[in-house]
């Protein structure tokens, strides 16, 4: 007999009595408090930062402000375009990817209870690309905030999702005497640029 | 209303004087009291041991013992709890059903059943509360710092009642003191630690008398104390409710 | 002593460490209790993680095969492991039949489990964990003392040392920020280079045939996405029916662990890239026979949070490898005896029954209870040590009968009161090691009651 059989037949013999699936909280908490502040404090909470697209000005004077360093900065976004940032087209090259410093991405959803923002796959150029930068950018429209993750869900869908991934700051470990280190393995930092 | 007393065999035993300010404080309060001589325990040792069927005639001689009452009051939290939770293995027959519904801890009789208010006691010290696990999260006799509920606790309520005594705060409200029965002897490093930790958490808040529903845990505080030579007393609730002095 | 009795006294033998040790995982807790204390409705939540992890097991197998359809149509390859030999040898032959010698892994307590990493060693394979805690201890060579903090009863000069020796980092330096950061250099070299990926899998679901994985230092995907290969291994019970019941999890699961809203990346892994593969392995390996048992099946709703753990006044103070099994601390305690009743018997003794794991589990695992049923198992199998066995007895024996329970108490009150203390503190005497008798009275309260009373 494989396995497949012998566990199925082991559960089969073995599992409890059927249980009702139970169903959802009608009104989570936060679902009526105002999305947009608690969504901005939340992304503070998880060590991201936080803007507004029309209070930062032009977008390449801001990107030379704040990463001064950077020697490569790319954009999977559209919308932004400016002088100096490349536009990432679709590569299956990953090592085409070790030396970016700052990666902009176009977000779809926010969750105001904890500042995780849904990264699809389609608009990445590589699946890569939000980890293996140094520094993250997130573009996000202001009216796509949900107030927790079960309206989240709600919201997104699996049909044909390939691979998805909510962001909630940058990447981070504590696992040296739990001292909050930002930048483990993935991106350093991590921005919300919010536009309406 | 028959009321007995069940008086835990290490109260018996060690600390008669806490059997008797429970007995004096339901007196006082206008309760007729019964203590039948013939109990002896819960059988919480041998069951917590992993030797719950060594346990089962101690079971059966309790229930005998106090089938007959409405209510049976125990001033630990810790016999309540074994009785109402963990009398399962009996056959489940009227008088052993009733006996685990009818078992209360004094503080639960008190508020819910007398419904008191007030207490004509003054105790002018400054007290730690040690909340006592298997009052505080077994019978839920007070909300625990883990639930989002809103908070509640019987000991403390009671205590309130009490005239000039100042509760101290503690800096982990609800952690265990490392009694827990033959863990004590089992694991005597942790169990002392644990106390330990305990008696500096109301010692640095400036207590006086640490004070909780269960003597066991207190027995376990206090050897700690003793070994510490330290001052600080140790009081059961019911001593301080019936108004003794230190 | 027991042997956890034993490894808690030399961990409490520095008690300087030890407290710090507490005060870490105290510290831990407290974040867990601010951020379970913002959700209004966390009670009622903790209900629906609870009743949708019954409502899995009661169909297991019926989710189990949906998954198998559901992952099979999205591309992905699912293999079935009955026990922790197989598992190995699936993945093995995965490794094998990529070429793969470089793998990197992000935090699987189910690979511990299986001793995958000593398998692939053995066969000449590299595997890397890629979790911080994780490397870290790979490094010293030891388990993880913790399923969410793996390296938490390490202090930084001793990692300090360690990466010194390994990774060559400058002598004596100890700073968190700068030890992370020559990890961080060395690991993505590791990832640069890999063949094969392997992680574990906080959720399955059933709905959608994909797996969701949760890390904070975003080491799963950096695997996962730069690999040909991907292998994601589960244990069986890590299903969950519906894409909307991830909404319950993910509220549930960082906020009991670190006290985090949601960890920093929520990976849902559904279909290989094109040109990839992606394997899934589900894995028994004592599983199905823990379902069959009625009291105990409920601890394989465990999401792995760890906040048992934290909780837990024994495991502060004693420290991960005191348990001697990959899942330490209370949920350790009740899944190790249905492993080998035998080996673990000590490990359900090792608590005061004190209750406050079972309040702070995010999906209600009834553990002191479970603790206190296990002791009961033990007993029965004979398992327990004779002297124990044999004074629970004689207890039983006395406190069945008014006359014998009296008589005993005055003869032991009245021994107690005359013999001198180099007696009754002897080497046998375990309380008055660290503790005082109490106070013997003359008087019981019954020998009162009699004569005052009655």
């Amino acid at each position: 007999m494989n396995a497949r059989t012998t566990i199925l037949q082991a559960i089969r013999q073995n599992k409890p009595e059927a249980k009702e699936r139970p169903s959802f909280p009608q009104e989570p908490t936060g679902s009526r408090t105002d999305l947009l502040s608690t969504f901005c404090s939340q992304l503070l909470t998880v060590g991201a930062e936080w803007v507004h697209e029309e209070e930062m000005g032009d977008w390449s004077v801001f990107l030379s402000n704040y990463y001064k360093n950077a020697h490569r900065i790319v954009t999977t976004v559209p919308a932004i375009q400016a002088a100096g940032i490349d536009m990432l087209h679709e590569t299956n090259e990953a090592h085409d990817l070790w030396d970016i410093d700052v990666a902009i991405v176009e977000g779809t959803l926010g969750v105001a209870e904890n500042g995780a923002i849904w990264l699809p796959e389609d608009p990445l150029p590589h699946r890569v690309l939000p980890f293996i930068t140094q520094h993250l950018i997130i573009r996000l429209h202001r009216k796509n905030l949900v107030a927790n993750m079960h309206q989240a869900y709600e919201n997104l869908s699996y049909e044909g999702l390939g691979f998805g991934l909510f962001v909630a700051g940058p990447s981070k470990t504590a696992d040296i005497e739990q001292s909050l280190v930002k930048g483990a393995q993935g991106a350093r930092t991590a921005l919300v640029v919010l536009y309406i | 209303m028959e009321i007995a007393l069940f008086i835990p065999c290490y109260v018996d035993q060690f600390y008669p004087q806490v059997g008797i300010a429970t007995l004096e404080l339901l007196e006082k309060l206008g309760c007729r009291v019964t203590y039948p001589a013939a109990q002896t325990c819960c059988g919480q040792p041998m069951a917590n041991s992993g030797c719950e069927q060594d346990a089962v005639q101690t079971y059966r001689h309790f229930v005998k013992t106090f089938e007959g009452f409405d209510y049976i009051v125990v001033p630990s939290g810790s016999c309540a709890y074994h009785v109402r939770h963990h009398y399962d293995v009996l056959e489940q027959t009227e008088p052993v059903q009733r006996v685990r519904e009818k078992v209360l801890d004094l503080s639960a009789f008190l508020l819910n059943v007398l419904e008191i208010s007030k207490l004509d006691s003054s105790f002018p010290h400054r007290v730690g509360l040690h909340q006592s696990c298997h009052g505080l999260r077994g019978l839920r006799l007070g909300t625990g710092s883990e639930r989002n509920m809103e908070e509640e606790s019987k000991l403390n309520q009671l205590l309130e009642m009490v005239e000039d005594i100042e509760l101290i705060e503690l800096q982990r409200a609800d952690e265990c003191c490392g009694f827990g029965g033959t863990f004590a002897v089992a694991e005597p490093a942790i169990s002392v630690k644990m106390g330990k930790d305990r008696i500096a958490d109301h010692t640095r808040a400036g207590a006086e008398v640490i004070t909780a529903g269960d003597m066991s845990c207190l027995m376990h505080l206090e050897g700690i104390l003793r070994r510490q030579k330290s001052a600080v007393k140790v009081m059961h609730i019911a001593e301080i409710l019936n108004g003794n002095s230190i | 002593m027991s042997q956890h009795a034993k490894k808690a006294e030399t961990f409490i033998a520095n008690e300087a460490r030890t407290d710090w040790h507490d005060a870490s995982l105290w510290m831990v807790r407290e974040k867990r209790d601010r951020a379970s204390k913002s959700i209004t409705e966390w009670e009622a939540l903790r209900q629906m993680g609870s009743d949708i992890k019954d409502h899995v097991l009661a169909n297991l197998d019926t989710y189990l095969v949906q998954f198998e359809e559901n992952a099979l149509q999205n591309g992905v390859q699912v293999h079935w492991a009955a026990d922790a030999a197989e598992h190995n040898a699936i993945v093995q032959s995965i490794l094998d039949k990529h070429q793969a010698r470089r793998v990197v892994k992000s935090k699987s307590m189910l690979t511990e489990e299986c001793h995958l990493n000593q398998h692939l060693e053995k066969n000449n394979i590299e595997v890397i964990d890629t979790d911080l805690g994780e490397r870290i201890i790979q490094l010293l060579d030891e388990p993880p003392s913790h399923i969410v903090m793996p390296a938490i009863h390490l202090k930084k000069q001793e990692i300090g040392d360690l990466f010194h020796e390994k990774l060559g980092t400058e002598a004596g330096a100890s700073d968190p920020q700068y030890l992370t950061e020559a990890a961080r250099q060395h690991l993505r070299q590791k990832f640069q280079a890999c063949d094969a990926a392997i992680t574990g899998v906080n959720f399955a679901v059933a709905e959608t045939g994909g797996v969701v994985v949760c890390t904070n230092e975003g080491n799963a995907d950096m695997g996962v996405h730069l690999a040909p290969v991907q292998i994601h291994c589960m244990g069986i019970e890590k299903i969950i029916p519906r894409w909307q019941d991830l909404g319950v999890f993910t509220r549930l699961l960082a906020r009991s662990a670190t006290g985090q809203p949601i960890t920093v990346f929520t990976s849902h892994y559904h279909r290989p890239e094109p040109g990839k593969a992606m394997h899934i392995i589900l894995v028994d390996n004592g599983r199905s026979k823990q379902l069959g048992r009625e009291k105990f099946r409920n601890s394989l709703k465990c999401i792995r949070c760890g906040a048992c753990m934290n909780t837990c006044p024994i495991y502060r103070r004693s420290g991960g490898h005191s348990y001697g099994y990959t899942v330490p601390g209370p949920i350790g305690s009740i899944l190790t005896p249905g492993i080998d009743l035998k080996k673990y018997s000590d490990l359900p003794f090792a608590s005061t029954l004190c209750g406050s794991c079972s309040d702070v589990c995010p999906v209600k695992i009834n553990i002191h209870e479970q603790l206190y049923w296990w002791r009961q198992e033990i007993a029965k199998e004979n398992a327990l040590p004779a002297a124990k066995r044999w004074s629970m007895r004689l207890a039983g024996w006395t406190l069945a009968k008014p006359s014998r329970y009296d008589r005993m108490g005055k003869l032991a009150r009245w021994a107690l009161r005359i013999l001198p203390r180099f007696i009754t503190y002897n080497q046998m005497n375990t309380w008055g090691k660290g503790r005082e008798l109490p106070e013997i009275p003359k008087q019981s309260f019954k020998e009162w009651y009699t004569k005052n009373k009655s």
